[in-house]
């Protein structure tokens, strides 16, 4: 048998096979030149914020997914009727955990992903709890708002990704941004009503408690990054 | 009905008495690679079960992925064929595989037939003869069955694997190696987690006259439980987490009851050769499973249940006519199959309970077929056999329940077709010389899951164009040597995706392999033989043109080195026996990961002294800790740990060193 042991390392060699690596990933706010933004212009209003924390858990960074089903094929899944031959996903990078962000600092270490080498083209994580407060300033009023959320770990999906992770080398960094302007454009601040009169803007307010989750949970809303 | 069939049978001479063999289809192999066992080779063979035998056509290799009961994946030169996708089997002509089976397609379970009823195993690469039906895409084996020990012979025996085993056999003296009575029990609870079996199986048998027809029946029973270790993650063994042998706390076992009956009748003139058979099966199968632990469904768990019952029968005949001689002969057959089952998938709960119904359905197969073929003899030195077949393969289904889990008020079967055209054509050039030339091509073919299909559309078959060319050389005559490189290009690998129940079309495939085959005969009851074969499984639109991708889970490299001891007379007994050992190259599985290598070596011994024989079998003879299977995917099987995404390579892993040794004796 030992004679044949040679042909079988002969035969392993072919392509690389994935190399799971470490992956510094950091996440806070959406950095402008260096800085990240608390205060804006939102369709006509200007808005100060105080406070924009958000709670998200674990970030999934996903292979491109595939045009055919050929290369579907060849993807890791999730088994079900054998192991392996189904193809459920395509997570390929991951971080565990649930870290509190505040997206009015600028980022900070969340720990390291282990990520597989290859191409990357999205991501994704979950909402938890989130706090926006500050004030808007409209038609000559300010009026206040902080709106407290729960999301349940509501999952965004497609954040854009694109990225390739070589199999060595020096390991860039991944910056996970959430850009709170964005979120409050989404969610419509700037049309808000304080239909209750109490002076302030809450989820009790119009439409917010509608508008408001779909804010956080929009995908343009959320960027991840490689820094080298 | 059976049983009366056995009784009416004149009680009969031997089968050869008489007999005016005209030209059998084994007179002249096909290809190459083609392999003969005959009973003392099977006998030499290190094989619990008669699956195993199959591991006798190099280039075949099985996984026990779901415990001592359940059908083993096969993979052979390039191909995972699952659980039988690829390889067809039958047992005296009746097809084993069961096309569209709840637990995949071509389910190929070989526990019905007991090792002591193969007398003799014919082992087929590729789809290169026209008898060659459905499934025969990377290649077939036919058992022949039949009991070689004769008179009351009582057995038993046990195992370091907490196994013991009985059995009874009979067959009357002066009878036919197809008169037979067998009863058979088979236990243990395996070394490791939910690694126990139970089987019972039961063989009757009776061969006789009808006229000058030679006619024969049988039955073949099975009842027979597992227990299944499922896969374990690597990196939970490395990480001690969970022992080399253990198991998740995850639903894993099955249920598996089988009943197969045969009558054939055959005839044999100076000229020409008929045969005709009936047969007909009863099944139920049941498997719980759960290979991901709490992934998908982290309240209910992923467990599922699946379950069938039914049946299926069959009709054939076939011919052989010399119109004008020994160099022509014309063969011609056909055959029809139909199956219906019941099927049940449901997810279960960690206690077994079910708390949802995802399949809920009967399927119905039909297969009809026909071949005709010539083997002609132009000239001394060449032998052609052109061959076509044709078919007609329909699948049916009839749901209980709609995709969104509802039930059908008013269900209704659901019916697809396709024809199939399977020409073959082989070619072997100075056959009976020392150096022997064959080129061998063939069309095989695989029927679309009945599960998948849609009314009236054509049901989606793949097709498989194969070719071999080969040598084989008798440079002396102790030694036989043989090597082959073949070639199978596959249309378009239709998978049928069991979460979506729908087929996926993944694109043409293509393998390109050699293989090589020494035996050494330096005595008559000595022989040492060793092969390798090598096979590469990428997908590509034609045989030039650039691959994209490796086929996953495709063995690339199977090599094997085996010494049989055939009949020795020493130390005043006779000696029966084979040493294995095997190596599995690393294979490419999905997303670019790869395999490692891994092999071991098994040992079969028996021991013959008047009435009495000791047989003692040795499973991983080295010991090692090797690995049966290999997979990537994502799970999370234990819920203390962070539910992670990321594939994750999982093991099945081997059985442990184990040692049985059984003793028998003739009572009459």
């Amino acid at each position: 048998m030992s004679l044949l042991l040679p042909l079988a390392i002969l035969a392993a060699c072919g392509a690389p096979a994935p190399v799971l690596r470490d992956v510094p990933v950091q996440g806070g706010g959406d950095l402008v030149q260096g800085e990240t933004v608390a205060t804006f212009e939102l369709d006509g209003a200007a808005v100060q914020l105080d406070l924009v924390r958000v709670q998200v858990t674990d970030l999934r960074l996903q292979a491109p997914p595939e045009a055919t089903a050929a290369r579907r094929w060849t993807l890791p899944g999730v088994a079900h009727a054998h192991p392996g031959h189904d193809f459920t996903g395509d997570v390929m990078g991951e971080l565990l955990g649930t870290w509190d962000l505040d997206l009015l600092a600028a980022p900070v270490e969340l720990g390291t992903a282990a990520c597989y080498s290859g191409d990357y083209e999205t991501a994704r994580l979950q909402v938890g709890t989130a706090r926006l407060q500050g004030s808007l300033a409209r038609d000559g009023v300010d009026l206040p708002f902080d709106l407290v959320l729960d999301l349940a770990q509501a999952e965004v999906t497609g954040i854009p990704l694109s990225w390739t992770l070589a199999d060595e080398g020096a390991a860039p960094t991944l910056v996970l941004t959430g850009a709170p302007q964005t979120m409050l454009a989404a969610a419509a601040l700037a049309q808000a009503v304080d239909t209750d009169g109490d002076g302030q803007l809450t989820l009790s307010d119009g439409t917010l408690a509608n508008s408001a989750p779909f804010g956080l949970l929009t995908t343009p809303a959320w960027t991840v990054q490689a820094l080298p | 009905m059976l049983p009366l069939l056995l009784l009416a049978l004149p009680g009969a001479a031997s089968a050869e008495e008489g007999e005016e063999v005209l030209v059998t289809t084994e007179a002249a192999p096909a290809a190459a690679s083609e392999v003969v066992l005959d009973h003392v080779a099977v006998e030499a063979f290190p094989a619990r079960d008669a699956d195993a035998l199959l591991q006798a056509l190099p280039g075949l290799h099985q996984s026990a992925h779901g415990g001592h009961g359940k059908a083993p994946q096969y993979l052979l030169r390039g191909f995972d064929a699952v659980h039988g996708a690829d390889l067809a089997v039958d047992v005296d002509g009746v097809p084993l595989n069961e096309p569209s089976h709840i637990h995949g397609h071509g389910y190929l379970d070989v526990h019905l037939l007991s090792p002591r009823l193969v007398t003799g195993l014919a082992l087929h690469p590729g789809p290169f003869r026209p008898e060659q039906g459905d499934l025969a895409v990377a290649g077939s084996a036919s058992f022949d069955l039949g009991l070689a020990e004769p008179g009351l012979w009582v057995e038993g025996g046990a195992g370091t694997d907490r196994s013991g085993q009985a059995a009874l056999s009979y067959r009357p003296a002066g009878e036919g190696t197809g008169s037979f009575a067998l009863a058979e029990l088979d236990a243990g609870g395996g070394q490791g987690t939910r690694r126990w079996w139970q089987q019972a199986r039961l063989g009757l048998g009776r061969e006789g006259r009808l006229g000058a027809a030679r006619a024969r029946a049988w039955l073949l029973a099975l009842d027979g439980r597992w227990g299944s270790a499922g896969v374990v993650r690597a990196d939970d063994v490395e990480a001690g987490r969970i022992g080399w042998t253990g198991a998740y706390a995850l639903p894993g076992e099955g249920a598996s009851r089988r009943l197969v009956a045969a009558a054939s009748v055959e005839d044999s003139g100076r000229r020409l050769r008929g045969r005709a058979q009936a047969w007909g099966g009863l099944r139920g199968f049941s498997v719980a499973q759960d290979y991901t632990g709490w992934l998908q469904d982290p309240t209910h768990g992923d467990a599922t249940r699946q379950a069938q019952d039914g049946g299926a029968a069959g009709l054939s005949a076939e011919g052989s006519w010399l119109p004008g001689g020994p160099s022509l002969a014309l063969d011609g057959g056909a055959a029809l199959r139909v199956d219906r089952h019941a099927q049940v998938e449901e997810g279960i709960l960690a206690d077994g309970s079910p708390w949802q119904r995802r399949i809920d359905a009967t399927v119905g197969m039909r297969d009809l077929g026909a071949w005709a073929g010539a083997r002609w003899r132009p000239g001394r030195a060449l032998v052609l056999r052109p061959g076509l077949r044709v078919a007609s393969l329909h699948a049916g289904l009839l749901r209980r329940q709609d995709d969104q889990g509802q039930h059908v008020e008013v269900p209704a079967w659901a019916w697809s077709s396709a024809p199939v055209l399977a020409p073959r054509l082989s070619l072997a050039l100075a056959p009976e010389a020392r150096l022997s030339g064959f080129l061998a091509a063939g069309r095989g073919y695989r029927s679309a899951e009945a599960r998948g299909i849609e009314d009236g559309d054509r049901a989606p078959i793949t097709r498989a164009d194969a070719a071999e060319a080969g040598l084989r050389a008798r440079p002396a005559g102790s030694v036989d040597l043989r090597a082959a490189t073949f070639v199978t290009l596959v249309d378009d690998e239709i998978v049928f995706d069991h979460v979506a129940a729908r087929f996926l079309s993944t694109g043409a495939t293509r393998r390109l392999g050699v293989e090589g085959v020494a035996t050494l005969r330096p005595r008559p009851w000595l022989g040492v033989e060793a092969q390798a074969t090598w096979a590469d499984g990428r997908y590509a639109e034609g045989l030039l043109a650039p691959a994209t991708g490796p086929v996953p889970y495709a063995p690339r490299l199977l090599c094997a080195l085996s010494t049989t001891l055939r009949e020795l007379p020493a130390l005043g007994a006779t000696w029966t026996g084979g040493l294995r050992g095997w190596l599995l190259g690393p294979r490419p599985l999905p997303g670019g990961f790869r395999s490692q290598a891994t092999g071991t070596a098994d040992l079969t011994l028996s021991a013959r002294r008047g009435a009495w024989r000791a047989d003692l079998d040795v499973d991983n003879l080295l010991g090692r800790r090797w690995r049966d299977g290999e997979f990537v995917f994502a799970s999370w099987p234990d819920r203390d740990q962070p539910r992670s995404e990321l594939p994750a390579l999982h093991l099945t892993t081997g059985d442990p060193l184990a040692l049985r040794l059984s003793l028998g004796r003739s009572l009459l």
